[in-house]
């Protein structure tokens, strides 16, 4: 596999998770048992993604997630005057914008699992705390928009299109 | 695909918008009526009429959507969720476990 690919399974993965989450959010309402199993779905591909991050060393492993914090806001003083250097893989704002995009994933889903026990069965602290989650989680989905954007202008790549074809660009 | 293809980008923002709207509007809770609230049954009559059907009550409340809401469990011992047409006392959506 070139270095220059996103894997297949990354690719599904995403479309999964993208699937998983705007559908469980559509459907909350008008068709609950899909939005449940849809919740479930996506906590799934995350634990999936985690353990796949432990058995690769590359652009896809830990290391690329787990930037540290001085990598981080170096990366966003240059971003900011315009400067960030480009790369093929996730950008240090990127990787723990996806890092607290998995674990919100995981936090709804247990939240949304609370909320069909007795115990939490109508109780209005865990239904706010599902909802709170969720939306950090969509505020956190246009802050990805974002930088997949601006990361598309800088590079000149439409980004999204990896997604589909593998073939990653520096950005 | 290069510079041409970022053109598309406001386009595939507009798309994302829109699809956000239509899903925030098919997220929006039951609507169970436009009537005043001078209209509605006693609420506490309504949770007295329920329980003597064989409900249990755990909560009670009032929604945005102009329902009576109840989480409790039905006759049968489910647990269920009920939306009631706070007028007419009829059930306008249920989900049970």
């Amino acid at each position: 596999m070139s270095a220059a690919r996103m894997p297949l399974a990354i690719r599904l993965f995403h479309g999964g998770l993208a699937v998983g989450f705007i559908g469980a959010w559509a459907l909350e309402s008008p068709w609950r048992a899909a939005h449940e199993w849809l919740g479930y779905a996506a906590a799934a591909l995350v634990l999936w993604r985690l353990g796949y991050a432990l058995s690769r060393a590359d652009d896809w492993g830990w290391r690329a997630l787990l930037k540290p914090p001085q990598a981080v806001w170096r990366y966003a003083a240059q971003a900011l005057r315009g400067r960030a250097p480009q790369a093929l893989g996730y950008n240090p704002l990127a990787a723990w914008n996806i890092l607290a995009m998995l674990t919100l994933v995981l936090l709804i889903a247990a939240s949304g699992f609370a909320l069909t026990t007795d115990r939490f069965w109508g109780d209005e602290a865990m239904q706010a705390a599902h909802a709170l989650l969720v939306d950090a989680m969509t505020g956190l989905l246009g802050l990805h928009l974002l930088g997949v954007g601006v990361g598309s202008m800088r590079s000149r790549h439409f980004l999204p299109r990896t997604l589909w074809s593998g073939e990653r660009a520096p950005h | 695909m290069t510079i041409a293809s970022s053109r598309s980008i406001p386009g595939l923002a507009a798309l994302a918008l829109l699809s956000l709207f239509a899903a925030s509007a098919a997220h929006a809770g039951s609507q169970c009526t436009t009537q005043p609230r001078t209209a509605w049954q006693d609420a506490d009559k309504f949770q007295a009429e329920l329980k003597s059907q064989g409900y249990q009550i755990g909560k009670f409340k009032i929604t945005s959507g102009q329902c009576y809401e109840i989480y409790g469990r039905d006759k049968t011992g489910k647990k269920v969720e009920i939306y009631f047409d706070p007028v007419s006392g009829q059930i306008v959506k249920q989900e049970s476990r």
